[in-house]
């Protein structure tokens, strides 16, 4: 009985992540807007040499 | 308990995509792009949290079991292995270039993160076919948490160095929490624990030989302390030291003696293997290393139960011996009946100790012997226990019946089946399943 509910959480909370990673994925490139300093979010091998202000840091 | 820990478990699997989503963090890339970015943070997650799940706290193995617990560990293994699978072709796919799958021109954390991913699926394969590869468990051991401390720290720097997710202090301060809690996780088990383990040791003060290969070890806790709080038929992790050029390893056996017996611990251990081949060689004055109790294969755990089917294969029978002991001693009035399989007479594991409590009012114990290749003359069962012995033996499905199962897997899976064919519910069959 442990196992089989074992079984369904695992089955379940694979989907949950899978679907919360999608999610956040769909907001990031749809929804969530750019910096309001409206720099490109750059690799931070770029960031480190321009040290470019970012307002999260 | 068990329903907080496995919600605290889903939250920090996915603690970075909550963070990501709450900083408001734009993504500059494709939809693909940034799907194989996020797979890749919960696979991290579930990465850094193995090392929790596998690092034997009991305040996590309580609610749910051991086995259950360490079958978590692996499903989770395989799963972040396939999520990683698909971290960089969807990168590669979502914009990055296919140069990131192809190129040998990479930066350094590509290459750490593809190096990352060839141990993980090395660790896996490892782990999935260590029998067939004919891995020892200490040298599979060893192997496993070597490479899980290689992965671990090159994912945390891929994925710090390699991405400007990272950038954000918030992200940057749950990476290193991550970090933290796999770090506390791994000294735990690996350092703290066993120190304290060796501080106390318990002696071995009998070594009885029970049967033609099966013996029983008697271990006695440091003079002044009693033995620690189990249930019947829970199982410990017993660390043999003994000198004479004898295997120091560590092994897990089901505690045979009933906590009921403050004074000792007993496990009934039968020669298996190389390391058990040299369980007769262990000698009085011995000491031992002990962690334990762990498991719920123990049928005071289900108050529910008031009779009970036990169904034992061959050294299978220890917890259950455990069980139908701690029943004499508290004289608990019920009904039991033990279905006993075994390969010849001579292999029968308490044959005299069984028949004694059978003659007692408390359990009410009926013991059926099942031997599979009988001797001329043997007058019990004989076969093996399939489904129409079985349904002979047990007769139709009783109210209020906890059915116990342990048993090697084949004959655990057949008797389970068998079981459920009876109309046995899942919620009344009790079996503890795990190979380490």
């Amino acid at each position: 009985m442990r196992i089989r509910k074992l079984k369904v959480f695992t089955v379940f909370f694979m989907i949950f992540v899978l679907l919360a990673a999608y999610g956040l994925a769909l907001l990031r490139t749809y929804a969530f807007k750019p910096p309001p300093s409206g720099a490109r979010v750059t690799p931070p091998v770029i960031i480190m040499e321009s040290s470019a202000p970012y307002p999260w840091t | 308990m068990g329903a907080v820990l496995a919600a605290l478990y889903a939250i920090v699997a996915v603690s970075p995509l909550v963070v990501l989503a709450i900083i408001r963090l734009k993504g500059d890339m494709t939809l693909l792009h940034e799907t194989g970015t996020s797979i890749a943070f919960a696979a991290y997650a579930l990465i850094a949290l193995q090392p929790v799940l596998a690092s034997r706290w009991k305040w996590i193995e309580r609610p749910f079991g051991f086995d259950v617990v360490i079958r978590f560990h692996q499903y989770m293994g395989a799963f972040a292995v396939v999520v990683l699978l698909g971290h960089p072709p969807f990168m590669a796919w979502g914009g990055a270039g296919l140069g990131l799958l192809t190129s040998l021109a990479q930066p350094w954390y590509v290459w750490l993160g593809r190096s990352v991913l060839a141990l993980l699926i090395l660790l896996v394969l490892t782990s999935v076919f260590r029998e067939k590869l004919g891995m020892t468990f200490e040298r599979w051991r060893w192997t496993h948490n070597t490479l899980a401390v290689l992965i671990l720290s090159g994912a945390f720097v891929h994925s710090f160095f390699g991405g400007y997710d990272m950038w954000p202090v918030p992200m940057r301060g749950l990476w290193i929490a991550l970090l933290g809690l796999t770090i506390a996780a791994y000294v735990h088990h690996k350092a703290i624990k066993p120190k304290v383990l060796k501080r106390d040791p318990y002696t071995v003060v009998g070594v009885d030989q029970e049967t033609h290969n099966v013996w029983t070890v008697r271990l006695a806790p440091p003079e002044g302390q009693r033995v620690y709080d189990y249930h019947p038929g829970q199982f410990h992790f017993v660390t043999l030291q003994r000198s004479r050029d004898l295997p120091v390893e560590e092994h897990h056996w089901t505690i045979s003696s009933t906590p009921t017996s403050r004074e000792f611990i007993c496990s009934t251990i039968k020669e298996s293997g190389d390391y058990t081949a040299t369980i007769g060689q262990t000698r009085v004055g011995d000491t031992a290393l002990v962690e334990g109790p762990f498991g719920r294969f123990c049928y005071t755990l289900y108050p529910e139960d008031q009779k009970f089917v036990f169904i034992a294969g061959g050294i299978g029978i220890t917890p259950f011996m455990s069980m139908i002991r701690h029943m004499r001693d508290t004289e608990k009035e019920t009904d039991v009946l033990l279905l006993y399989a075994n390969r010849t007479e001579r292999d029968i594991v308490f044959k005299s100790e069984l028949a004694e409590i059978e003659s007692v009012s408390t359990p009410r114990l009926k013991v059926v012997h099942i031997i599979s290749k009988p001797e001329s003359g043997w007058k019990g069962e004989s076969g093996r226990l399939d489904f129409h012995k079985l349904v002979a033996l047990v007769g139709r499905k009783k109210e209020n019946t906890g059915y116990y199962v342990c048993a090697p897997p084949s004959m655990a899976y057949s008797v389970i089946r068998g079981l459920r064919a009876m109309g046995v519910p899942y919620t009344a069959i009790r079996t503890e399943r795990f190979a380490l």
